[in-house]
Formats: structure tokens, C-alpha cells, sequence
């Protein structure tokens, strides 16, 4: 491997005004991070805007920053208030939480800290290498291919999201058709615009993230406004002992692999591999019934598998073109809005860039690990801030952020719009995240999926000519019968397996 | 399938997040009903839905596979909503993870309408005086807290705002100031 480009690409993000962007990105990210109830796909969301005015190479990089201290904002709320950030933190909860309640809240947020960066490196160094292969591999994809490999992504998706599956279908279709509104790439006819000039360009991805990921949680809360929150847990020592690191090291370890593994998956890989990673230090601890009352296995693991998954995760992105989940959904807006097309030319064509993008992933994830121990006292201050004050606030930098897409309010209005169809599709039990990553993915759904039907001119049976997209598409009905397969096997086996299954959480719900 | 998805409802309602939604005094026997009729007009409202786009995607033309045409997509989609919906419908009794729209959800109501209203006055008087009002609305009728306090936190952060936006950022948001 031609390691040239590598190593140019840490030259420029070792800029001194590189690096400061960087730190920014990091700061603001765990501000926004820590919000209770903003998740990491929330908070890219709502600080994107931030990155419009700049250089394509500095505005990945404090996306690269926002990225990370994003997922470290979720931890934080996860083990002090036992409210989870995103739904791969809600494991971190189970014993992050109770760590907190005997005391050992800055041990906990500290190995957190640590873990997180483990898996984070151990994936950027794994995909380092991995990307490439991948990316040159996918050069022979063609419509078939990409039809499929999107419809697998929305799936996966829609199969891990919390609530019913058919909910969860609802809610991609949904998002398919939205995607629909607009002017056809094909006919060049207005489709669902009413004669609206403002859709004459189709509704963009960002307002509608903003909306449902962030002003969705905005109104939830304020429906439960007047509910106390739970008393917030002080933070002390914020660094582990070396006894504490020896425990730490092995499940960590195991995290970083777990999670790199399973974050190449389209669908939840964050939240899976925390889930296992859990599940497989419960299984491999010398004293099992620690866990549930402040195990910090229970902390390491995980933490290292949700950071590697979400990093590794970036894989199908840079290579494919296909957002795993929501998170790199947004991402997927983000690079669009510089210019950046992800997809298996970006590695040929503009090597600067990919490396551009990964390297920066390995400084904020460093940034992260220096920043994050010093100032978590900082941070956990923000929290003792009502929230009937933080809302407005976040509402006004959504707002502002909202208009600076397109210097119009309207995209402000359709932030509202999606905030309250998020808000109801909450209440009534739907996932939004498949509308989202159903929503990005839609044009390129269709648009492969016409030109596909044109290639084999109507004879869908020619598909067997395409044994890559055969595949993927083999998986996708596997994926689709996978519940009912695994709903035998797990009558068998359990409390064990049973910690596995996504369908059995635990007390903090899944907040995104 | 049934028995994974109530199984998975069951998990998610139980949670002592979401069983702060119920009102006070009522058991989850009570919370079933409202999530049956909630169900079913989600159900409804998405088959519905599903119909109106089918319409218009065969208005824009289905053509056929051979030669698929603006409408065939939609009107796929649109297909695809209107079995999804039904299923929801019909099968409404075994999903328990809608929550009840408690009468404090009338806040979030009140708080989308007071944004948009917000939002506009923008672009006549620039961005401040709004942003300031609905923060004050936000934190003084929403979140009842003290007039005074509503007001300096909502001036202070617009200046904040100001600052790294419009000074900072150089974005042309209308201003006033």
C-alpha cells in the first residue's frame, strides 16, 4: 500500500489552524453532545451549519472533531443522569450508572474516556487499511448493486431501530417518498412540489435531520417539562487507578474488535457491538453478579466497541457511498454540502481528500481523549442548567443554523414541520432514524433502481447476471427472516443470548 | 413475528422513562386502549396517505417496468404504504409502545406555532427582537420561569448569537442591529 498520500494527509491536518478547528469541533460537539436527549446524530446535525462558510478540508476535519466529541457528550449524561445520548450509550448506562450512584462517577466517565479512544484508534488504524481494499473492490459496482446495497442499509436499519418493524417500514417508506418531492433526474417533471417553487429542488437532507433529531426532542421534552429530573450525580477523581486499567485492558481490547467488526455493518453498529461486548464480559468475568451494580468491564467494553463501531462505520461511507445509520447519514449531508461525493472513486480521484477525512479522524480523536479528562467538570456544569433554559437556547441556535442552509427561512419552517412529525412519530411508537437514512438514500434507491430496470430492459430476472447484487440481495431476505429465525433459537437459550437481543433493553431508554 | 414485536413493546413501555407518561393514578391496563386507538389511526392516516401519493404517482404515469416512468417509484412507494398502513390498522391490539398524548403535549403545540410566528416576523425586523420574544416566551410561559431571568438569558444569548453568527460567522441573516 502506497503509504505517500497517508502521511501527506497528516501534514495538513497538523496545520495549526487545522488543529484549532479541530478543537473547536471536539468543544462544541461535547457541549451539544452532553444535552440530554441529543444524540450524536442531533448534535452533527444542529452544529453543521457551522462548517458552510469553510475550506472542504477544515470543515471534515471540525466535522471529524464534532464526530467525536459528540459520542463522548452521550456518554457523559449516560452515567450521570442515566439518560443516554444515543442508543449505544444506554449500555454504558447499566453500569456506568450505578458506578456513578457509589461514587465512582469520574472513574467511570474517565475509563469511558479511554475506551473511547482505544476503539477509536484501533478502527481508524484497522481502516487505514481495510478502506482501500474495499474501495477498489467497489469499482465494479453498478446500478444492481447499489439498488441492493441500499435497500440492505434501509433494512438494516429499519430492523435494529427501537419499536415495530412494520413502524419502522412505515417510517423508510416514508422517507423514500420524500425523497420523491421534486424535479424527476430523469423526465425533468415536478413530482408531490403543489407548485411550490421552494421544492422545486427537492426538501434537503439537514433540515429535516435538524427536525427530527433535534427539535423532536426539543418538544418531547417540553411535553414532560414539568417532571423532575433525576438529582445529578457529582463528579470527582476523574482518572482510573492502574488496578482499574488492568481490568479495563482485556474488555477493552475485546471491544475495539467487536466493534470494528460489526460497525462494517450497515444498521446499528454502535448499539449491537456495545450489546456484545457487554454481553460477552458479563460471560467471560471471574464474578458475574457485579454486573448490573457498577462493574467497570461493563463500562470498558462497551465503550471501545461503540467507538470503534461508529468509526468503522465511516467504512461503508468513504467506500461505498451508503450510510450505515443515521449518524453517517448526516455525515453523508455533510461531505455533500463541501463538495465531497463519498463513493469508491473518492479514494482514486481524490486521494488527498479520503485521507484528508481519515486522518482528522485520528486527530479528533486524540483532541478528544486530551480534552475530555480536564474538562469534564466543565461539561457536567452545563447540566445543572434547567432545562427550560437550554431548550430555547438550543432552539435558537437550531433556528439560526436552520436558515443558514439556503440564507432562507424556509428550511427554518420545514425544521418545525419535521420537528413535530418527528414528535408525533415518537409519541406514537416509530423510529425516525429510518425516515433519515431512508431519505438520503432515496435518490440513489431510485435512480439505481430505474437504471437498473433500463439496463435489463424490463426483465427483472436478468439480475442473476449480477452475483454481487444477487448476494446482497440474498442477504436481505435473510436479514428480513432473521427475527423470526432468531426468535427460535433464543427460546432456548435464555438469559444469556438474551442480553444480546436488541428487543431486550434495560431501564435507560433509547434516546436518540 | 407478533410475539417478537410485543415482546419488544412490553420492554419499551415498562421503562420508568416512559412510565412517567401515563397520568398519575393510571395502570398499564389503562395505557393499552389509548395505544390500540393509537395505533389504529396511525395505521389509518399512513394507508390514507398511502392512496393520496398513489394518486398523484398515476397521474405522473406509471408506464410499466420496461419503460418505468416518473410515477412508477412513487407509486411503489405508495403501495408499499397503503399494506403497511392496513397491517398497522388491523393489527393496532398488539402494539403497546404509543404513549399518550398527555394534555401538557398542548405545550408542544403552542411552542411549534410560537417559532413559526417567530420565524415570520424575521425577515421584517431582523432576527433579534423575534429571537428574543420567543426565547422569553420559551423560558417565561413554557417554562415559567421569572420574567427577569427569561429576559436577561434571552437578550444574553442573542448577543452571544449575534456575535458568532452575524459578526463572527458573517452569515446574512436579516438583522437589525
Amino acid at each position: 500500500m502506497d503509504f505517500a498520500p497517508v502521511i501527506e494527509g497528516f501534514s495538513v491536518v497538523l496545520e495549526p489552524m487545522n488543529l484549532l478547528f479541530c478543537l473547536i469541533g471536539v468543544l462544541v460537539g461535547m457541549v451539544i453532545g452532553v444535552l440530554p436527549g441529543l444524540g450524536q446524530a442531533a448534535t452533527i446535525a444542529i452544529l453543521l451549519p457551522l462548517t458552510y462558510g469553510m475550506e472542504p478540508v477544515a470543515a471534515i476535519i471540525m466535522l471529524a472533531g464534532i464526530f467525536y466529541g459528540g459520542i463522548y457528550g452521550g456518554t457523559v449524561t449516560a452515567v450521570l443522569l442515566n439518560i443516554p445520548g444515543e442508543t449505544s450509550s444506554a449500555i454504558t448506562a447499566i453500569e456506568g450508572y450505578p458506578m456513578g450512584k457509589k461514587g465512582q462517577a469520574g472513574k467511570a466517565l474517565g475509563i469511558g474516556a479511554i475506551a473511547s479512544f482505544l476503539g477509536g484508534t484501533i478502527s481508524i488504524v484497522a481502516l487505514t487499511f481495510v478502506a482501500p481494499i474495499v474501495s477498489g473492490w467497489a469499482l465494479r459496482f453498478g446500478p444492481p448493486e447499489y439498488a441492493a446495497l441500499a435497500l440492505l442499509g434501509i433494512l438494516l436499519v429499519a430492523t435494529i431501530s427501537n419499536g415495530a418493524r412494520v413502524k419502522a417500514f412505515i417510517a423508510a417508506t416514508i422517507g423514500l417518498l420524500l425523497a420523491v418531492i421534486g424535479r424527476d433526474g430523469f423526465t425533468g417533471e415536478m413530482r408531490y412540489t403543489a407548485g411550490s417553487l421552494e421544492l422545486a429542488d427537492g426538501l434537503q437532507f439537514v433540515p429535516i435531520a435538524m427536525g427530527v433529531f433535534g427539535l423532536t426532542e426539543i418538544l418531547y421534552a417540553l411535553e414532560r417539562r414539568h417532571q423532575p429530573l433525576p438529582p445529578r450525580i457529582k463528579v470527582d477523581k476523574v482518572l482510573p487507578t492502574r488496578a482499574d486499567l488492568k481490568q479495563s485492558a482485556a474488555p477493552m481490547i475485546r471491544g475495539g474488535f467487536i466493534g470494528f467488526f460489526l460497525g462494517l455493518l450497515p444498521g446499528g453498529g454502535a448499539t449491537v457491538s456495545a450489546m456484545v461486548s457487554y454481553g460477552t464480559e458479563k460471560r467471560l468475568a471471574k464474578d458475574p453478579s457485579r454486573f448490573g451494580k457498577g462493574a467497570i468491564e461493563g463500562v470498558a467494553g462497551p465503550e471501545t466497541g461503540n467507538n470503534a463501531a461508529a468509526t468503522s462505520s465511516f467504512i461503508p461511507l468513504l467506500t461505498l457511498g451508503i450510510p450505515a445509520n443515521a449518524t453517517m447519514a448526516v455525515m453523508f449531508g455533510a461531505l455533500m454540502i463541501q463538495g465531497i461525493t463519498p463513493g469508491p472513486q473518492l479514494v482514486s480521484e481524490d486521494p488527498g481528500l479520503f485521507w484528508g477525512v481519515i486522518n482528522s479522524m485520528y486527530l479528533g480523536n486524540i483532541i478528544l481523549i486530551v480534552l475530555s479528562i480536564p474538562l469534564i467538570g466543565l461539561f457536567v456544569k452545563i447540566l445543572d442548567v434547567p432545562p427550560t433554559i437550554l431548550a430555547p437556547i438550543t432552539l435558537m441556535i437550531v433556528c439560526i443554523g436552520a436558515y443558514t442552509i439556503n440564507n432562507r427561512f424556509f428550511e427554518v419552517l420545514v425544521v418545525v414541520a419535521f420537528g413535530v412529525i418527528g414528535y408525533l412519530m415518537k409519541k406514537m411508537g416509530f423510529d425516525p432514524a429510518p425516515l433519515v437514512l431512508a431519505f438520503v438514500l432515496g435518490s440513489l434507491l431510485e435512480d439505481s433502481f430505474r437504471r437498473s430496470l433500463m439496463m435489463f430492459q424490463g426483465d427483472v430476472t436478468q439480475v442473476t447476471n449480477h452475483p454481487i447484487a444477487v448476494t446482497i440481495l440474498i442477504l436481505f431476505a435473510l436479514v428480513l427472516l432473521a427475527p423470526l429465525a432468531l426468535k427460535l433459537i433464543l427460546r432456548k437459550k435464555s438469559p444469556v443470548v438474551a442480553l444480546m437481543d436488541p428487543s431486550n433493553d434495560h431501564e435507560p431508554a433509547e434516546k436518540r | 413475528m407478533d410475539d417478537t414485536q410485543t415482546e419488544h413493546e412490553e420492554t419499551v413501555t415498562s421503562s420508568p422513562v416512559h412510565e412517567e407518561e401515563s397520568p398519575a393514578g393510571s395502570t398499564d391496563l389503562q395505557a393499552e386502549p389509548a395505544g390500540t386507538v393509537a395505533n389504529l389511526v396511525s395505521g389509518v392516516a399512513v394507508a390514507l396517505l398511502g392512496v393520496g401519493s398513489l394518486a398523484v404517482a398515476l397521474e405522473l404515469g406509471f408506464g410499466n417496468l420496461t419503460q418505468p416512468r416518473a410515477g412508477t417509484w412513487p407509486a411503489i412507494l405508495s403501495a408499499l404504504l397503503i399494506v403497511f398502513g392496513s397491517t398497522l390498522a388491523v393489527r393496532a391490539k398488539t402494539y403497546t409502545d404509543a404513549e399518550k398524548i398527555s394534555r401538557h403535549a398542548a405545550a408542544v403545540g403552542v411552542g411549534a406555532i410560537s417559532i413559526v410566528a417567530a420565524v415570520q416576523l424575521m425577515p421584517l425586523i431582523g432576527f433579534e427582537i423575534p429571537a428574543v420574544l420567543l426565547m422569553i416566551f420559551w423560558m417565561k410561559v413554557l417554562g415559567r420561569e421569572k420574567l427577569l431571568k427569561s429576559i436577561i438569558i434571552a437578550v444574553v444569548t442573542v448577543i452571544a448569537l449575534y456575535l458568532v453568527f452575524v459578526t463572527g460567522l458573517r452569515i446574512s441573516i436579516p438583522h437589525l442591529f
